[in-house]
């Protein structure tokens, strides 16, 4: 058997997967350390389907590089994940081209935003919309950068807690 | 730090180290009582291990040994529970209210309902009173008439203080087992806004650095973490002879005890007991009744969360510092049984993204996201209903890692549960639009924090578990003090009613020992 890219990633990330434990939370526990903005797992057209995904699940103003950034999350949960959750992920991203290819483009990456929405919209009770939103959730809104774009300034006890700074003033 | 032997009876083994048993530790160690204390989890250090981020947290302290959900409305994960010394002292918000009187005669009050297992609890106010007094103190519970002072408001409360006096309501700071000042050799909270995490400064009472220090200074106390119980056995069919455990370095042991009592939240208690098969004992240990694993309660809750014009900054300080108590009675006119509070509370950007409305995405959830310093939030705590078939039981097929089943917890709201929680969201939304919210959200109940009545206290030994005490009925030597005991689940945050029930359970197990009755 040939070993192909795809494999030879999975295998080695097979132990890492164990411990993601709690399937409802697992996502979060598995972190990428990526130094460009290619994808490991997925091939590029994959991937950029998935990041499309992304940002049509949170379609913040601000969100590109925080998109892609997810997408790479899911690519590296994805790799090395069993093969159950890759051919979820496979036919999943299948499935949102050619449900965009029905509609006359290319692709779903290809689609404008609230067409991108219509689609997803039509698939979203399947396992793997379900899957991409709650690693999408979870990875996504977890990120310090992200928490001060919504405005959480996240951990106050380096600076003392919120007791001298505001916690009771309401200023309207 | 006593070490107990394992094969010579120790005075009392206590299983698990939260509100009921590391209470319990302290109240019979400080008597002079030889105690081993089993934990599951490890033991933590609040200043290293505690962290302000909720991810980290949740994966650090949360009990995620396999449990399956069941039911139509089980949550993916059945219950948000702690797996560490302190239990789940380390991740409640601090509420600590007592029980209305009439809720702890709920039969009588309410009659039969359809659909229910309703029953009263075979104590009352009267004789609790002293027992809740000495919890408060233990816990420095803060509020009016209580050792602390109360809180001042944070600007969750502030938003929620405004729109419920517009509609003639009576907000108030909650009653809150954290520190307004120093108390008990512990600092007064500096408003981090990280309650559920584990309190780092421990301001927020906990049992890891309250009874359990205090237990471990009289010397008598043998705390083992990482310990995970798997059985009580037996020396003769009504007498127990202990605890067969695996250590932390993996190794099955039996500690022998003169006591055992199992402290380890509703859902364990009941699947160590149903684990605890014998063959005079076939539907499990303290069975008889067939009650043990049934009348699981979980409180009707929900939060209602709402986005203003203006920042609220609602992040900051005490996550529960205000209470709503208007709706605690019961009015048959409502249409549901008994009563509820709301109560503030608010999540982290993380949770907030996760929990606000599962399965929200697209153009409107980026926009509530956006505004996540402009929301404010409350939650419902209500009494629900007990249901025999609201359970925990043994897995038909799934085993935990030591090859005993892992447990099955069933929840199905009654219909009057639903009810109330309706009712519930329609005061929570009339609250926000009257402080001026633009847009406001019901989101449905997080994983259960609050599990209770697995094993109901009553005094017919056929339809309860244990008696007035916690003793279990069929056995001499065999106790249970968490929230599984509670006959009904009253509406409110259980701490409290917990750590009071362990320090009457502690007195009389000393007088008991004293008298050589056990």
């Amino acid at each position: 058997m040939a070993l192909t890219r795809r494999r030879l990633i999975a295998s080695a990330s097979a132990a890492s997967a164990a411990v993601a434990g709690a399937p409802w939370f697992g996502a979060r526990l598995l972190h990428a350390d990526y130094r460009t903005g290619s994808f490991r797992f997925f091939t590029e057209p994959e991937g950029r389907v998935i990041e499309r995904l992304v940002a049509t699940l949170v379609p913040h103003g601000w969100g590109e590089a925080n998109w892609t950034r997810t997408a790479q999350h899911l690519d590296a949960t994805v790799g090395g994940g069993g093969p159950a959750t890759q051919k979820l992920y496979l036919e999943g991203i299948r499935m949102l081209d050619e449900a965009a290819r029905r509609t006359g483009a290319k692709g779903f990456a290809d689609l404008a935003p609230t067409a991108r929405a219509e689609v997803v919209k039509s698939i979203e009770g399947t396992p793997f919309i379900q899957a991409v939103y709650g690693a999408t959730i979870g990875h996504f809104y977890g990120q310090p950068d992200v928490w001060k774009r919504v405005g959480y300034p996240g951990p106050s006890i380096h600076h003392g807690g919120y007791v001298m700074s505001g916690f009771d003033r309401l200023d309207w | 730090m006593a070490r107990y032997a394992l094969d010579e009876p120790v005075d009392v083994c206590i299983i698990g180290s939260g509100a009921g048993g590391g209470t319990l530790a302290k109240e019979l160690t400080r008597r002079g009582a030889g105690v081993v204390l089993l934990e599951a989890g490890p033991r933590l250090v609040p200043e290293k291990d505690f962290e302000n981020d909720e991810w980290t947290m949740f994966s650090k302290i949360s009990w995620l040994d396999t449990r399956q959900s069941g039911g139509r409305d089980g949550t993916p994960l059945p219950a948000w529970i702690v797996k560490a010394v302190g239990g789940t002292t380390i991740h409640f918000a601090g509420a600590s209210l007592r029980f209305q009187p009439r809720e702890w005669k709920v039969k009588t009050t309410y009659g039969d309902i359809p659909g229910t297992n309703l029953d009263d609890w075979p104590i009352g106010a009267d004789e609790m009173l002293p027992y809740y007094k000495q919890a408060e103190a233990a816990m420095g519970v803060a509020g009016a008439d209580r050792p602390n002072p109360p809180h001042t408001p944070n600007t969750n409360f502030l938003v929620m203080t405004r729109g419920a006096e517009k509609l003639g309501l009576h907000p108030r700071p909650g009653f809150m087992a954290i520190n307004s000042v120093p108390y008990d050799g512990r600092p007064a909270c500096i408003q981090c806004g990280f309650c559920f995490q584990g309190c780092i400064p421990r301001a927020k009472w906990s049992t890891l650095y309250e009874a359990i220090p205090k237990a471990e200074a009289t010397g008598k106390l043998d705390l083992r973490p990482s310990s995970q119980a798997l059985k009580v056995t037996l020396s003769a069919p009504n007498t127990v002879r202990g605890v067969l455990y695996v250590d932390e370095l993996g190794r099955q042991q039996e500690q022998r005890a003169r006591v055992v009592v199992v402290a380890g939240n509703s859902i364990e208690t009941a699947r160590l007991l149903l684990n605890s098969w014998t063959p005079a004992h076939p539907q499990g240990l303290a069975n008889s009744s067939g009650q043990v694993g049934r009348n699981y309660m979980r409180h009707v809750t929900g939060s209602v969360y709402a986005q203003f014009p203006k920042p609220v900054h609602a992040y900051k300080g005490i996550t529960m510092m205000g209470i709503v108590s208007d709706f605690e009675r019961h009015d048959e006119k409502r249409g549901f049984a008994g009563g509820f509070h709301l109560e503030t509370l608010f999540l982290g950007a993380p949770f907030m993204a996760f929990f606000v409305k599962p399965g929200w995405w697209g153009p409107d959830f980026a926009d509530w996201m956006d505004h996540y310093d402009y929301l404010a939030g409350m939650w419902i705590v209500g009494e629900d209903l007990p249901q025999a078939q609201n359970s925990v039981t043994l897995h038909p097929d799934v085993k935990d890692r030591f090859g005993l089943p892992v447990p099955l917890v069933s929840f199905t709201d009654h219909e009057l549960d639903r009810r109330m929680r309706q009712f519930a969201y329609e005061r929570g939304r009339e609250i926000y639009e009257a402080a001026g919210a633009t847009k406001v959200v019901y989101t449905p109940p997080y994983p259960a924090t609050h599990n209770l009545g697995t094993c109901r206290m009553g005094t017919d030994p056929t339809r309860s578990v244990v008696d007035r005490f916690g003793k279990a009925h069929d056995l001499k030597n065999l106790y249970i003090c968490d929230g599984s005991v509670f006959t009904t689940s009253a509406a409110e945050n259980p701490t409290l009613t917990i750590v009071s029930l362990a320090i009457r359970q502690g007195e009389h197990l000393a007088e008991q020992m004293k008298k050589r009755a056990l």
